[in-house]
């Protein structure tokens, strides 16, 4: 994939993708609306104390060369501008893992671990992660387990310079219509068989008195049936986006921000844990690795790395690195 | 997936269709077709056949990957030629040759659905008719779609075999008289076919000395061009004119004298693209804030400074959509464009088929 030539003209290189072509093929070729994308960008290079003025600020975003096109199935716009009808938004959700509060599901070593359920691999994992009084129980997420700990994904306005008052959650989330409805779950499907997300009764914020927080997250099973168009064997679920209530009080004694890791007003949250397919040995094989070993772990163990990818209803995106394994 | 954010294509505002026409320079100088790669006439582009019907020549020696096939040659004459006999040398092939070309472009004609003959007019009368031809059948890689009307030209020489060329040997050949616009073109099974002359003033009433068929790519030339005693020196005493080569020759050896013989081809190609133009309107309160990651800093948009300020994004794709989502064409822009709550974009995107 080259680039364009940008040095005339502003030319289009336009291509059917595989899609498009096997539907040419079938004869149900049908276009019906567009959207734009601007995947090259890099918006880190707006400049807005370049010394020449504001007409140079993006200068070099508009330097960007743009890669030719190409027709695969993520050929398409990763991400994608968005509409919202103000104009005046000054800031926008982020996603951030929470991994503050007791039942946030954390990262061993930046690796999310899924245990297989065998009955062993995940108690084999805690003890070597520190065992369950050390925090090892929370580095390791039980396949299937619609209890106990989870991933727990935040969205709002990751900013200190807004208070998380419930005054501008209603003013900067609410009012621009920022928090999200549902979170939909891409999940490799053949490995995983569902997406387990907040059930009726989660719960998210900070009001048990003092700031001290109420967090629980029953989950519920959710199957991927709808085929991700920009990622082979992937489907996507949906699942619940919870009220994100954790506010900043002035009179509360513990900070909010010792249960969310939003700093600003916060919008939605999500929880995930994942139920597996049993996967023979030749999953392994062909996908991951076997007779690895972990670090303060005994035996040897077979893993499979995948990412599962969260978009949630306002357009942020999040890819989260999953590792999933067994003792062999 | 990600895309949150899709604008309609109005079928009956949005969407065009167009033709339009692509024409390419072709041309094939003389020495490829005989003496660049290797000698006379055994050159590495050129390809015999173990049955003898025909030549191909190629624009590399063709036993390289990175060689194409760009025309065959072969000749032919009429079952009723005075040539035809069964003491001519590959007889039923030359006959063949010249039916099967003869049937495929021209049809047959009255009651017992007889074989019409190539004539050099557009009447297709069965007078006049060039019995003894030589055909160049070139390939769909050239051709496309058809040769270009009245574009056609082909020099050839005719004089003594040392120095074809030489003097008044040189000839200049093309479809003088057909146009673009169907002037001088008659139409046939073969599609449509105009006249080969040796004059550029010629009209379409003109006898002509072969003809040409524009889809199907094949030129037919009257053995009778060649009037030079030299035509074929693979019998030096006495040299073969060229009926003698067409009676006593192989058809390779014909045509490898005819090879000898050309000096240059060139010709438009055609190629007819269909396309569909998709007017993709962002209007000025849409597609204005981007989901890319690098957008904001601390959810904070980067390009703004105050709520104020117009919201700004960078557009370097196109995704052309089904109702079910499914990104069907994709097409990208070769800088970023600006868009903002100050301006609109329509992005015209064609597709070619």
């Amino acid at each position: 994939m080259a680039f364009l030539d940008n040095s005339g003209d502003i030319i289009l290189d336009a291509v059917l993708t595989e899609a498009g072509r096997r539907r040419m093929a079938n004869g149900n070729f049908r276009i019906t609306k567009f959207a734009l994308g601007d995947d090259e960008i890099n918006y880190g290079l707006y400049n807005k104390s370049h010394a020449s003025g504001s007409a140079y600020y993006d200068l070099e975003i508009l330097q960007t060369p743009v890669l030719q096109a190409s027709t695969g199935i993520n050929a398409g716009i990763n991400y994608g501008l968005l509409s919202f009808a103000n104009p005046n938004l000054l800031y926008m959700p982020s996603m951030r893992r929470n991994t503050k509060v007791t039942l946030a599901h954390a990262p061993q070593d930046k690796i999310n671990y899924l245990a297989v359920n065998d009955g062993v691999t995940a108690d084999a994992l805690i003890a070597a992660f520190g065992g369950s009084d050390g925090g090892g129980d929370r580095k390791v997420l039980k396949a299937g387990s619609t209890q106990g700990f989870c991933m727990i994904l935040e969205t709002g306005l990751d900013t200190d310079e807004i208070a998380a008052t419930g005054q501008n959650k209603t003013n900067y989330i609410q009012a621009y219509g920022l928090a999200e409805t549902k979170f939909d779950i891409s999940v490799d499907t053949r490995f995983f068989s569902a997406v387990l997300g907040p059930a009726p009764g989660s719960i998210f914020n900070n009001s048990a008195g003092s700031g001290e927080s109420t967090v629980n997250f029953p989950l519920s099973p959710s199957t991927p049936g709808t085929a991700d168009p920009d990622r082979k064997n992937y489907a996507t679920a949906g699942v619940k986006a919870v009220n994100n209530n954790v506010l900043k009080r002035s009179s509360d004694t513990k900070p909010d921000t010792a249960t969310s890791a939003i700093k600003g007003p916060r919008a939605s949250v999500t929880a995930l844990n994942f139920s597996l397919k049993d996967l023979p040995q030749a999953a392994f094989n062909q996908a991951g690795k076997t007779g690895a070993t972990i670090s303060g772990a005994s035996g040897t163990y077979k893993y499979i790395d995948t990412i599962v990818k969260v978009v949630s209803s306002t357009g942020i995106v999040e890819q989260l690195p999953i590792r999933i394994i067994q003792k062999e | 997936m990600p895309v949150r954010n899709f604008e309609p294509i109005n079928p009956s505002t949005d969407v065009t269709t167009t033709k339009t026409l692509l024409h390419e320079v072709i041309p094939i100088t003389g020495t490829i077709v005989s003496g660049t790669y290797g000698n006379f006439p055994n050159e590495n582009n050129i390809k015999d056949y173990t049955h003898g019907m025909f030549q191909s020549v190629y624009d590399y020696p063709y036993l390289s990957s990175s060689s194409n096939h760009i025309f065959d040659m072969t000749i032919g004459y009429s079952p009723k030629s005075d040539l035809s006999a069964s003491a001519a040398v590959q007889n039923a092939k030359k006959i063949n040759i010249y039916n099967e070309f003869a049937q495929v472009l021209l049809g047959f004609t009255g009651s017992h659905n007889d074989i019409r003959t190539f004539e050099p007019d557009l009447k297709l009368d069965q007078s006049g008719s060039m019995k003894e031809v030589f055909f160049i059948s070139l390939s769909r890689l050239l051709v496309k779609d058809e040769i270009k009307k009245g574009s056609f030209r082909i020099t050839i020489g005719n004089d003594e075999w040392a120095a074809p060329f030489a003097g008044t040997g040189s000839v200049d050949l093309g479809d003088y008289a057909s146009k673009v616009d169907g002037t001088g073109v008659s139409n046939a099974d073969g599609g449509d076919f105009g006249i080969i002359h040796t004059s550029s003033t010629a009209t379409a009433a003109d006898p002509g000395v072969g003809a040409i068929f524009y889809q199907a790519g094949v030129i037919v030339l009257t053995a009778s061009l060649f009037t030079n005693n030299e035509f074929n020196m693979a019998h030096a005493h006495p040299t073969w004119h060229v009926r003698d080569s067409f009676y006593s020759a192989s058809i390779s050896g014909s045509v490898n004298s005819f090879r000898h013989r050309i000096k240059n081809i060139q010709f438009n190609n055609t190629t007819e693209i269909n396309s569909t133009i998709y007017f993709c309107r962002a209007p000025a309160n849409k597609f204005n804030y981007s989901s890319n990651p690098t957008y904001t800093t601390g959810s904070k948009i980067r390009i703004k400074s105050l709520a104020q300020d117009n919201p700004v994004a960078y557009v370097t794709t196109v995704g052309l959509y089904s109702p079910g989502n499914v990104l069907l064409a994709t097409a990208k822009l070769s800088e970023p464009l600006k868009k903002s709550v100050d301006n609109e974009l329509t992005i015209r995107v064609r597709l070619d088929y």
